[in-house]
């Protein structure tokens, strides 16, 4: 790691291939190159247009909560409950609309807010009362999923006007809208992290909190707007995902199993556990990976029992090269 | 109990002029642990004061109270002879001009060296933009006039060692205008040469006009940069010397308590 950063201060303007190979985050592509080629070997269907469509739109919603997640596990915190989000935000504004008459442009605007008030109530379990983020996220994600059936009543909410399913069919350069929305996400959070003195207080206030208090950063306020940012996108990709589905419905089993792809794919992509370390690229290939590897074992007829466990695999081989990775940058 | 205690040993052995920096009648407990009791202190525009004393006689507490970490139980901090109160570590930046470089040096190690020296103030364009050749030009010419070595101002601070890490934390006070630097045990992790550099930091931070107070439990050290010592026992002051006027020996003794403390300053 060292060697990789002296050269990298040495060269002044080095290639794009080289600063990116020099990101740790960038390792990545490494595993992710080797399984599409498994992969391609067992079925080059992997690389049909057809499959890398379907690829790109399943991995952009846990992509899009991923770029809220990268920054909220910077500055040394977590959300477990993103899943459990997206489906109470996908409930409420169904139910707003079919069973309240109210418009669906304003119902999304009251979901998104009740995520953001979700994320609020995150933040201020773990920042001011002090409750573990595991804890905190895990404890509000089971009440919400829950809430979520509740309200209703542990069934799809349903038929929902026309109007509902309109983003979620539109193919802007062919791929979906979220997928859009990830990526503009993916370049804003990028910029905010490597080009924003904001950046420069989330990676202070996940590196060392005492650093960060001394020169002035409020580093509650820091994490509780990351954890209000990654609600917030979970709801964005619930009420896009309510969009997307065949018949739009507020069904509360939306972003059922969601948490291991978010969780799974950010640490793939190179974020620390213990925070200070992460990128939007990074947890954009990381997110992708996931989806390599449960597509391509679908397509290379694996036993679909195996995709839980061999992601869950993945997820605990990220964990464990970021665990000896923080050991030896604490020597 | 409070302010009027008379600190007549000052006259004695103190530079003449207003102090910059003055808290009279400081008492902290913790607990049932009385960490402080009564103490006054002073600072003078560009001196190099010790203080020193056995682990627990009060002189890491009382630095945490001027920093504005630990609130004070009683007593009183003027700053410039107008009395403030510091609610926090940026109080005690902002009002009093003091910065703190801590043991562990709370640095970024993540960011590299110009990065932590701006961490916060950072030069932006737009106001959020960090404007990077800004803040390396900037970084550079702090660390020049510091006289500071490093290989280069976009090093991860991580990669640093002790002794240049004290060194940006140094230069990150000093880029945020403070007049005051309180340095709990710089030298304590470092290496000969390295404690050297640091000495000479602190001597050049004095000829810039800057007040440094340096926390040690190494005599050697004080007596190369400080110019006067004040020696803590049990939560009391109890003693001052100019170094000029005194010896490794006597201040042993009022460290130990072989010597007994200046009878005012070890009254109550």
């Amino acid at each position: 790691m060292s060697q990789i950063t002296r050269a990298r201060a040495r060269f002044r303007m080095p290639s794009f291939m080289h600063r990116l190979l020099a990101r740790h985050e960038s390792a990545i592509l490494i595993p992710l190159i080797l399984l599409v080629t498994f992969f391609y070997l067992r079925n080059p269907a992997i690389l049909a247009p057809i499959t890398i469509t379907s690829i790109l739109r399943t991995m952009a919603f846990p992509g899009l909560i991923g770029m809220g997640m990268v920054i909220l596990m910077i500055t040394g915190e977590i959300d477990l409950s993103t899943a459990s989000v997206m489906s109470l935000t996908a409930v409420f504004a169904a139910s707003l609309i079919r069973d309240a008459g109210v418009p669906v442009w304003q119902a999304s605007i009251y979901a998104l807010g009740l995520s953001l008030l979700i994320g609020f109530i995150n933040a201020v379990l773990t920042v001011r009362v002090g409750v573990h983020a595991v804890l905190t996220t895990l404890g509000v994600g089971l009440a919400v999923r829950g809430f979520s059936y509740l309200f209703a009543n542990g069934l799809p909410i349903y038929p929902l006007p026309e109007e509902v399913g309109y983003l979620g069919t539109l193919r802007p350069l062919g791929v979906s809208v979220v997928f859009v929305l990830m990526i503009i996400m993916m370049v804003i959070v990028h910029v905010i992290l490597n080009r924003t003195t904001w950046g420069a207080a989330i990676f202070a206030t996940g590196t060392n909190k005492l650093a960060a208090q001394i020169v002035g950063i409020n580093t509650n306020r820091v994490k509780t707007l990351a954890f209000m940012l990654t609600s917030f996108l979970a709801g964005c990709s619930g009420l896009l995902y309510m969009s997307q589905l065949p018949l739009p419905s507020g069904d509360p089993i939306i972003g059922k199993n969601l948490e291991l792809d978010i969780i799974a794919g950010v640490i793939l992509g190179g974020v620390s556990f213990f925070g200070g370390r992460g990128s939007a690229i990074g947890t954009l290939f990381g997110v992708m990976l996931m989806q390599v590897i449960r597509t391509g074992m679908v397509v290379a007829q694996f036993d679909p029992y195996w995709q839980i466990p061999v992601l869950g695999l993945f997820m605990l081989a990220a964990a464990s090269v970021d665990v000896i990775r923080h050991r030896r940058s604490e020597r | 109990m409070t302010a009027t205690v008379n600190n007549s040993p000052n006259l004695v052995s103190s530079p003449p002029g207003t102090p910059i920096l003055e808290a009279r009648g400081i008492s902290k407990a913790f607990g049932h642990v009385q960490a402080l009791k009564n103490v006054d202190f002073e600072l003078y525009p560009a001196e190099v004061v010790a203080l020193i004393g056995d682990n627990g006689a009060g002189k890491s507490t009382l630095v945490k109270i001027l920093s504005g970490v630990y609130r004070k139980d009683s007593g009183q901090i003027l700053v410039e002879g107008q009395p403030v109160e510091f609610h926090g570590p940026v109080d005690a930046q902002r009002l009093g001009g003091i910065s703190t470089v801590y043991q562990d040096l709370a640095l970024v190690n993540v960011r590299d060296v110009a990065s932590n020296i701006y961490l916060n103030i950072e030069p932006t364009r737009f106001g959020i933009f960090i404007n990077f050749k800004k803040l390396y030009a900037d970084a550079q010419e702090i660390l020049h006039r510091l006289k500071i070595d490093l290989p280069s101002v976009k090093v991860n601070v991580g990669e640093l060692s002790g002794g240049q890490r004290q060194a940006v934390a140094i230069s990150r006070a000093l880029a945020r205008g403070r007049r005051i630097f309180l340095l709990d045990e710089p030298t304590a992790a470092l290496g000969v040469e390295q404690q050297d550099k640091v000495n000479q930091l602190i001597l050049d931070l004095k000829a810039h006009g800057s007040t440094v107070v340096v926390i040690s439990h190494n005599l050697e050290h004080v007596f190369k940069v400080a110019d006067r010592l004040i020696v803590f026992r049990r939560g009391r002051r109890v003693g001052t010397r100019l170094k000029s006027e005194t010896t490794k020996e006597e201040i042993v003794g009022l460290i130990t308590g072989a010597i007994k403390g200046d009878a005012v300053e070890a009254a109550t």
